[in-house]
This record gives C-alpha cells, sequence and structure tokens, in this order.
C-alpha cells in the first residue's frame, strides 16, 4: 500500500513537467486571457510587441520575455501584479507603470503572503517601485536593471526593491539607478543581497528592522549615502565598496551585533553642508553597540569615522584610515579604545616606531587631540586654533604623550597597511 | 606641562561674553514638510509614526528637524551641540494623533514632559512620547507603560538602556 503511494508521488513528480505547456504569446491584446486559459506551471512566451495595461498572474506561471516583448502599464497602477505562489518572471522589458507610491504602483507587485517568487534578467524603467513585495518568503531577484526617475525630489521617487516583512530574499546582479533607495528591505530576516550596484539615489541598501543579513560585494555612487543599518541584528557587510557619497559610506544606527569588514569606502564630501557638523562621513556610529568594524578602508573623506557619543562599545580594529580630513570625530567624553586583541588601525598620518619589528607600533595614537576637541566644542575658536601659539600647544602636547582622558585611542596602531582579502 | 592645559581651559570664556539670545526674539517653529529628512539619521521623517522635534541653533539659520524625539533627544546631547540649542520644539501627543502627529501642536520641549519605556512605537529605537503636562504624560504612561520623565532627565545612558527592551519586537510577522 505504502509502495503504491510512494509510487504515485514519483509519477507525479514524472508526470507534471510533461503536461506543463509552452504557450506562445504573439497578439498583444490576448495576455490576460492566455494567462487565464494557461494551467500551473505553464510557461507563457511573450513574442515582440507592446503589451499594453496591467497583468495579474494568479496561478503558478513562467513567463518569459523575447527580445523586443515590451509591457507597458500606460502610466496607471502596477504593470504586473503576482498574485499567487511559484511565479518566475524573465526578460521582460517593463515601463511605464503608475506614479502612486500609496496604492504600492510598482513595475512588479508581488501581492501579500506570497512565496518562491524569481524575477530575472528583467529591464524595468518607471517610477515608483521597482519590485515591491510584503509578508512573503523566498523572494529571488536576479540581474534586473532597474531605472527610476531622475525627474523631481529624490524622496518623492519609489524605492528600486522594496521588500517589507519578506524572509529569505536573495539580490544580485542588479543595476538600480535613479530611485530613492536601491533597495529597501524592511522587518525582514536572512536576506542576501551581493553584487549589485546603485547609482544615483538617496541609500544604495537600506536595512530597517531587519536581522540575520548579508550584504557583500556591492557597489554604490553617486549616492546620498551608501549602506544604512537601522535598528537593525546580526547583519554581516562585507566587502562592499563606496565611492562619492555626500553623507556617509555605511550608517550604523541603533544597530547592534553586526559586522562591517573589508569595505572600502572613498571620497564621502558633503558638498550642501550648511550646519556644523554634517560633513560627510566614512562611516557614522550611533546608538550602536556589540558591534565589530574591521579591515574597511576609508580614505579622502571629510570625517574618516564619526562616532557620536553612545557608540563606544563597538570593537574597531585592523581598518586603514587613509587622508581623511579629520580621520576620526569624536566629541564624547570617555576615552575609547579602538583595537581588539593587540591589533589597532593603520593610520596614515601617524609616524610611529616599532623596535620589535611585529608591525605593530610600541606608541599608542590619538587620532584627534585635545585641541581638537576643543575645536569641535568651541567652533568660534578655529581662529585661535591655527594661531602659532596652539599650534606650539599642539606640538608640546604630542611631545610629552600625557595620557589622555577623553577621545579615541589605538594603543597598537600598525606600521603598514594591512592585506585584506578581495573577494 | 598641565599649565598650558590651565590656559587652554581659558578659551571657551573668551566666548562667554559673546551676543547672547536677550529672550525677547520670538521664534516660531517650523513645520516638518515631506521632503524633511532627519538631521541625525538622514531618514524621510514624515514617513514614521511617532513624535518628532526639531531645534534651533545659535550658530545657524538652518533648523534641524528630527525622525523623532529620540534622534533629537541623540543630537542635543553630543558635547559638540549641547551649546549651540537655543530652543527645542516637541510634538504634544495628547494633542495630536500617535500615527501622523500635526506640527500645529509644538510645544517647548524643554518644559515638556517625556515618556520613556511605552509600548507605542516610534522610530530608530524606543519611542520618547512627549506631552504639555505631567498629568497628560501619567495618563498616557498608565494605559501604554513607560516612565514620566523630565527634559532633564533624559540621558545618553537612559537612551542606551532601552535598547535591550526591543530586542526582537520589530521582527515579528504581523
Amino acid at each position: 500500500m505504502r509502495l503504491v503511494s510512494l509510487l504515485s508521488i514519483f509519477m507525479g513528480i514524472l508526470i507534471l513537467p510533461s503536461t506543463a505547456a509552452e504557450i506562445q504569446v504573439k497578439d498583444p491584446l490576448s495576455l490576460q486571457l492566455k494567462i487565464q486559459q494557461a494551467h500551473s506551471y505553464d510557461t507563457l512566451v511573450l513574442h515582440p510587441a507592446v503589451f499594453q495595461g496591467q497583468f495579474i498572474i494568479d496561478k503558478p506561471l513562467i513567463i518569459i520575455g523575447k527580445p523586443g516583448a515590451e509591457i507597458d502599464a500606460l502610466g496607471y497602477g502596477s504593470a504586473i501584479t503576482i498574485a499567487s505562489s511559484d511565479v518566475k518572471l524573465r526578460s521582460l522589458k517593463i515601463v511605464n507603470w503608475g506614479a502612486d507610491q500609496y496604492e504600492l504602483n510598482a513595475a512588479i507587485l508581488i501581492n501579500d503572503g506570497i512565496n518562491n517568487v524569481l524575477i530575472e534578467n528583467n529591464e524595468l524603467w518607471g517610477p515608483s517601485f521597482g519590485i515591491r513585495a510584503d509578508n512573503g518568503d523566498f523572494l529571488s531577484i536576479k540581474n534586473n536593471v532597474i531605472t527610476g526617475s531622475s525627474q523631481g525630489h529624490i524622496l518623492d521617487r519609489g524605492d528600486g526593491i522594496y521588500l517589507k516583512r519578506v524572509d529569505n530574499a536573495v539580490i544580485q546582479f542588479n543595476v538600480i539607478k535613479h530611485v530613492r533607495d536601491g533597495i529597501y528591505l524592511e522587518s525582514g530576516k536572512y536576506s542576501l543581497v551581493s553584487d549589485n550596484y546603485f547609482v544615483n539615489q538617496q541609500y544604495g541598501l537600506h536595512y530597517m528592522y531587519t536581522a540575520h543579513d548579508e550584504a557583500f560585494n556591492n557597489y554604490a555612487e553617486d549616492v546620498d549615502g551608501g549602506f544604512a543599518l537601522m535598528s537593525s541584528e546580526k547583519i554581516k557587510l562585507h566587502h562592499n565598496r563606496v565611492q562619492s557619497a555626500q553623507h556617509f559610506g555605511v550608517l550604523l544606527n541603533m544597530t547592534n551585533h553586526s559586522e562591517v569588514s573589508a569595505n572600502r569606502v572613498n571620497k564621502i564630501v558633503n558638498s550642501h553642508a550648511k550646519v556644523a557638523g554634517s560633513e560627510g562621513r566614512g562611516m557614522f556610529i550611533y546608538g550602536a553597540r556589540d558591534n565589530a568594524v574591521f579591515d574597511n578602508n576609508f580614505s579622502n573623506s571629510e570625517v574618516g569615522i564619526y562616532m557620536a557619543m553612545g557608540g563606544e562599545g563597538n570593537k574597531i580594529y585592523r581598518n586603514q584610515f587613509i587622508n581623511n580630513q579629520a580621520q576620526v570625530k569624536y566629541v564624547g567624553d570617555s576615552l575609547v579604545e579602538w583595537s581588539y586583541e593587540r591589533q589597532g588601525n593603520y593610520w596614515s598620518r601617524f609616524i610611529g616606531w616599532d623596535l620589535t619589528g611585529n608591525g605593530i607600533s610600541e606608541q599608542a595614537y590619538q587620532p584627534s587631540d585635545q585641541l581638537d576637541r576643543l575645536y569641535w566644542l568651541y567652533p568660534e575658536a578655529q581662529f585661535l586654533l591655527k594661531s602659532p601659539v596652539a599650534q606650539l600647544l599642539r606640538w608640546t602636547q604630542h611631545q610629552f604623550k600625557i595620557m589622555p582622558e577623553s577621545g579615541v585611542i589605538d594603543s597598537f596602531p600598525m606600521m603598514s597597511p594591512p592585506q585584506v582579502d578581495r573577494f | 606641562m598641565n599649565r598650558i592645559y590651565v590656559l587652554l581651559l581659558f578659551i571657551p570664556m573668551l566666548f562667554a561674553c559673546g551676543p547672547q539670545n536677550d529672550g525677547l526674539t520670538m521664534h516660531n517653529s517650523q513645520d516638518i514638510h515631506d521632503h524633511d529628512r532627519c538631521h541625525m539619521c538622514g531618514m524621510m521623517i514624515t514617513k514614521y509614526p511617532g513624535p518628532k522635534g526639531e531645534v534651533l541653533l545659535k550658530n545657524s539659520d538652518v533648523i534641524p528637524k528630527f525622525c523623532s524625539t529620540r534622534d533629537m533627544f541623540n543630537f542635543i546631547l553630543q558635547p559638540e551641540n549641547q551649546r549651540q540649542v537655543s530652543q527645542v520644539y516637541v510634538h504634544d501627543m495628547a494633542k495630536t494623533s500617535w500615527e501622523i502627529p500635526k506640527d500645529d501642536s509644538f510645544i517647548d520641549g524643554v518644559k515638556a514632559w517625556y515618556v520613556y519605556g511605552s509600548n507605542r512605537k516610534g522610530v530608530m529605537g524606543p519611542s520618547v512620547g512627549s506631552f504639555s503636562s505631567a498629568d497628560a504624560a501619567q495618563n498616557f504612561a498608565n494605559e501604554f507603560g513607560g516612565a514620566v520623565l523630565a527634559y532633564d532627565e533624559i540621558t545618553l545612558e537612559v537612551l542606551g538602556e532601552g535598547m535591550s527592551h526591543e530586542k526582537g519586537m520589530s521582527h515579528k510577522k504581523t
């Protein structure tokens, strides 16, 4: 009896693929009808034509576009709404969907509670969200090009990919431009985000209330901020790059038990700074603790790492600070050690001695001194601090190496930049 | 050597006699628009629920606005900002809705009363509910939990302690 039931299961598995049909869709007016007529797990192949309107996929289907097949939502609603689990969309060009974010207008809207969706090799061109999903599981979004609108205010744009309470998302090899956030993930778990390229947007990748996520090999360029980790936990952010951001390369805010490692952040300069304290930061840490920040390269920015008071409880070691105007800004009143297991960081302006020859200087380094702190507290005093007297004070301070009472100190500064494994 | 540091201590005093706020100048709060971003975290402010705040500065005409009273305190309590803040505005949550606070309910944040540790959600960590009177704050705390605090009682330590209370809270599916 059991053998029979097992056999029927095997038969079912064998039979299923052979019954799935491939349906050619040539008449642009017939698409929704063909979707209705198709059986579950059928494949619809869209031939070169403009398919106008909004389409709803309410059963497990594979939809593949041939070159020249285009879906045009005529500026209204979502172009494709996925209302069933087990749907695959491949090689479609989708343009001109609606701009209403409150109605969740998207090129591809994945309805609440849908699982197992693959969105691959598509080209999406329009306002509001590129891909939007809520309460899903196992969504894969790979190798798509998502282009928003460069018109209007950046905050009025949609996000390239917006997933809320979606677990196990895999987002790889996408190119995302002219959007609000490239990828916005809220309240999900176990996502993997790798090898994406972000340009011209607010943040490349924005985590909000998420946990157990990993992101690597992503590249953000000409953005407001590269990677924003907010109110999240156990994130691994590694081997990513940020080039030319206004506000920050990496933001670590109210985020705990995370690792930020082997990222390269270059040229974070805020050209619109109007208030003191809004300078570009390679990394900005506040209200975050129990995180590890190591093997990163922070270079050519206004501030290498800006740590606000309250962010003291993180391990920061083996990073390279290269030619930042201020390598570190920390105005808090504690003395904070930036090294771990006798490994400090590499500082481009530090000249120390290493008598033991182990590559670690025996001389502690303070990337900012008491005069810097004085200036941060009393910016009006800047003219004084540039005076010869202050220069003399600073020189004297450095000669006598008095143990400071507050600020960042690295007791094991590296003599040369550490080798970091490339990915 | 110590004498040099003693000298440094006098530098702040040079500015103690600078232009002071004479107390007569009336400042008004500014409305928070959809395009305003949090001065601390950079996020859109109006997208998220809970009371917001803004501050006026002595050394700038720009008015920093914040996604939450919590981030506002995170800014105000930084040593480099403490002496620049001249005026603080927060939403009076007794008068306006939690989900979409209205800006005509802005009150003086220094005289306001706060509820920390309630179960009402803000953004960037546990919310800091703001109220014009201690009674209103206490009523809110009776209903939603939390402790009633005066402006001066909110410190970075207090805000840091609250973080562990929120663990796991936001990850549940609704």
